[in-house]
């Protein structure tokens, strides 16, 4: 028979599943916005973005509220203490990432159309800040050690390159659209990653 | 339905009433041939009763006074023999209970209780009043002493025991010592206890015949001469001269009856006024 | 002067043959909260009476093992010395009910020769009594009765009792288990309070309340110490599973 507080601590972690999986669904619609070329399809996808990020936001929400109200009431110590207080850390990095994606969106609609051929090597980038969130999820939720490496091993990549790109753009003084695009969702995908390593690096 | 309960209800107090009645009934009868007789002879002498030497059979007025004073002496005097040991006896008991002496000292001193107080009487006169040679207010004392000892012991145990134990671990964890918790906290919780205790052994020994009928003698021609001298004591007279065929001699009996109950009354109310409860 | 007011080594308690505390070995360090915490049944009151020798008050009681309080060996110094020095406040408040508020003060302070005039006893009275945040709730009675107070309000009278005695180790058996939320708050500030005067050593079975005062903590499960420490590491990084379980409060 389980205590409410067990009953309490399961429904923390389904809550933050449930955010997991529309912040993935968020990433993988954004690495779809750059492989596809149909106009229709990326109307779709750009508005799905815009309904999920808003989901998203309802999500952190309660999220934030039901642990604080299991802090409240439960008032844990120990292990539970340490994991519920890194849980509010690790609510908060999946919805930024979230963000991050509209913002790529956003880049998407306004700056340069993201499926250009130009900016082919973007796809890699954001398979990379998948792949790292996938890991980070792991080795917070299941404790799966080898995950953190891997985040972090993804962040020094796309640490690196960003900072040629940084580089890059500031040797010219003309910079074209797709090239600032380009800067932007990298800078995102920093971010992105960042959070990643929050999270990874979370677990008590 | 209803009607019946408290038909029901009617009935069984009017049986409680007639039944407390009944036991009270023997009480308030004494307490009225009492009043009634003795008080005749009250009114018509006066304080002279309390203070005039006993009748002769060829001088019919009297009064009580060798009696008076020889209990009032006697009685406290065995008090202040017995009380004592009996208080010390009772803490020792109480704190150190798996002591050998102490488990003897509880079969010892309760089955004391049991003596009858002739046998006590009888005690006292072959070991005091014969050495002595005269009966005495001392030998009274004595037997006296040792009718109340195990009363006096018996209400001082329950005394202590009835000290909560929390107050006791309380004194304990300060730091008291035994005597210092005796001294300055169990005395002044158990004040009422106490004081009840010493007052109905007081009274137990006021009022006890037996014990004096071998040991104190009977003074008639004075009041008081001395300890190691024979004395008297209101039961005493009363036994004796409601005995005797004399008139004069029943009428100071009755008065006689009449002063050891306002005496006791009078002390009873005077103890339950005087010592506050302890309000735990 | 040793740097801990308490050292036990290898204490073994049996009562009536039963073994309530098996080879304890803890130490606690002067000026500081020591909180012994455990589910009931653990052994932590027989812990706490065997510091100040009210164990020799039990039945059957039988103790082994090496219990240094104030750096002398317990079972070589006068009990009643000692345990005016290390007083304890059980967990039933107990004030004297015969005595006024002041008098049950007073009194230990009295015995122990802790004030030597009227002045000084009224002023360790009133220090006594605002240590514990009661001053102002009885400051215009102290001629009443304790019968007149609270529950809470007479367990901080028998802490302030037992402070007026001046003691150099406080122990404290479960001193809020039977008080209102209310007043085990104000008793937990003065223990807080408390700290530079005094050693504490409490005793708890709430992980709680441990966590609110304490500076150093013990679990004691079974009659052993399952894990000990700073309060901080206890509590956010407990080592033992056990310790873990009670925190969760599934022991």
């Amino acid at each position: 028979m389980s205590s409410g507080r067990e009953v309490g601590l399961a429904g923390l972690e389904r809550n933050a599943k449930e955010m997991h999986k529309v912040t993935l669904g968020l990433l993988k619609r954004a690495l779809s916005l750059i492989v596809a070329k149909d106009p229709e399809e990326r109307e779709r996808l750009l508005r799905e973005i815009e309904d999920e990020v808003a989901l998203l936001d309802v999500l952190k929400r309660s999220s934030t509220e039901a642990i604080l109200v299991f802090t409240m009431r439960y008032q844990p110590l120990g292990r539970d203490f340490k994991w519920v207080h890194a849980l509010l850390g690790v609510v908060y990095d999946m919805f930024r990432i979230g963000r991050y994606c509209r913002e790529i969106a956003i880049a998407d609609r306004y700056v340069s159309r993201l499926s250009d051929e130009s900016l082919g090597d973007l796809k890699e980038v954001v398979e990379l800040a998948i792949e790292a969130y996938e890991n980070a999820y792991r080795a917070f939720f299941e404790g799966c050690s080898s995950c953190v490496d891997v985040v972090k091993e993804i962040d020094s990549k796309v640490d690196k390159l960003y900072l040629e790109l940084l580089k890059e753009v500031g040797s010219v003084k003309v910079v074209p659209t797709t090239t600032v695009a380009k800067t932007l969702v990298l800078r995102h995908v920093e971010r992105i990653v960042d959070h990643a390593v929050n999270i990874a690096l979370s677990d008590p | 339905m209803y009607r019946s309960r408290v038909l029901k209800n009617y009935l069984v107090l009017a049986l409680v009433t007639a039944t407390s009645l009944i036991s009270v009934a023997p009480l308030a009868s004494i307490i009225y041939t009492a009043l009634v007789e003795g008080g005749r002879v009250l009114l018509e002498l006066g304080v002279r009763f309390l203070v005039e030497l006993p009748p002769t059979p060829l001088s019919p007025a009297g009064g009580i006074a060798p009696a008076l004073v020889g209990s009032l002496v006697a009685s406290t005097l065995a008090l202040l023999i017995a009380v004592p040991p009996s208080f010390a006896l009772a803490y020792f008991v109480t704190e150190f209970p798996k002591h050998l002496v102490s488990k003897v000292c509880e079969v010892v001193v309760r089955s004391f209780m049991g003596v009858p107080s002739i046998v006590i009487s009888m005690f006292v006169y072959y070991v005091l009043v014969v050495p002595m040679g005269t009966q005495s207010v001392l030998a009274g004392s004595v037997a006296l002493s040792l009718v109340a000892l195990p009363y006096a012991y018996v209400y001082f145990t329950s005394a202590f025991r009835s000290i909560p134990s929390s107050i006791r671990e309380a004194a304990m964890a300060l730091g008291m010592s035994r005597l210092r918790a005796l001294v300055y906290v169990y005395v002044g919780l158990l004040r009422r206890p106490l004081t009840t205790g010493i007052l109905v052994t007081y009274l137990k020994v006021f009022g006890d015949t037996a014990p004096l009928l071998f040991t104190m003698g009977f003074l008639t021609n004075t009041i008081f001469v001395g300890l190691l001298q024979p004395g008297n004591a209101l039961p005493l007279l009363i036994f004796v001269y409601a005995l005797s065929p004399y008139e004069a001699f029943h009428r100071v009996a009755w008065g006689a009856t009449l002063v050891l109950l306002a005496i006791y009354l009078a002390l009873f109310t005077v103890a339950r006024g005087l010592v506050r409860g302890v309000k735990l | 002067m040793s740097a801990y007011a308490v050292e036990v080594e290898n204490l073994t308690v049996r009562i009536r043959g039963a073994e309530i505390l098996r080879n304890v070995t803890l130490r606690v360090r002067r000026n500081t909260i020591f909180v012994l915490m455990g589910p009931s049944g653990s052994g932590k009151s027989t812990f706490l009476r065997t510091l100040n020798r009210l164990i020799d008050f039990v039945d059957g009681a039988e103790v082994r093992g090496t219990v240094r309080v104030l750096g002398q060996d317990v079972y070589s110094v006068d009990p009643y010395r000692l345990r005016s020095r290390v007083v304890m406040v059980s967990q039933e408040p107990n004030p004297f009910p015969h005595m006024t508020i002041y008098d049950n003060v007073a009194l230990p302070a009295k015995l122990n020769r802790v004030a030597r005039s009227k002045q000084e006893l009224d002023e360790l009275v009133r220090w006594a009594l605002e240590r514990v945040m009661l001053w102002d709730e009885v400051k215009d009675r102290l001629r009443d009765y304790p019968h007149t107070l609270s529950g809470g309000q007479k367990q901080r009278l028998c802490l302030a009792r037992a402070l007026a005695a001046k003691p150099e180790i406080l122990l404290l058996d479960e001193p809020t288990a039977n008080i209102d939320p209310v007043n085990t708050i104000k008793i937990e500030e003065s223990l807080r309070n408390l700290r530079d005067e005094l050693t504490i050593i409490m005793v708890t079975h709430m992980p709680h309340q441990a966590a609110r005062v304490a500076d150093y903590v013990a679990l004691l499960y079974g009659g052993t110490v399952i894990e000990e420490g700073p309060a901080r590491e206890v509590f956010m990084n407990p080592r033992s599973e056990v310790t873990n379980r009670f925190l969760r409060g599934a022991l």
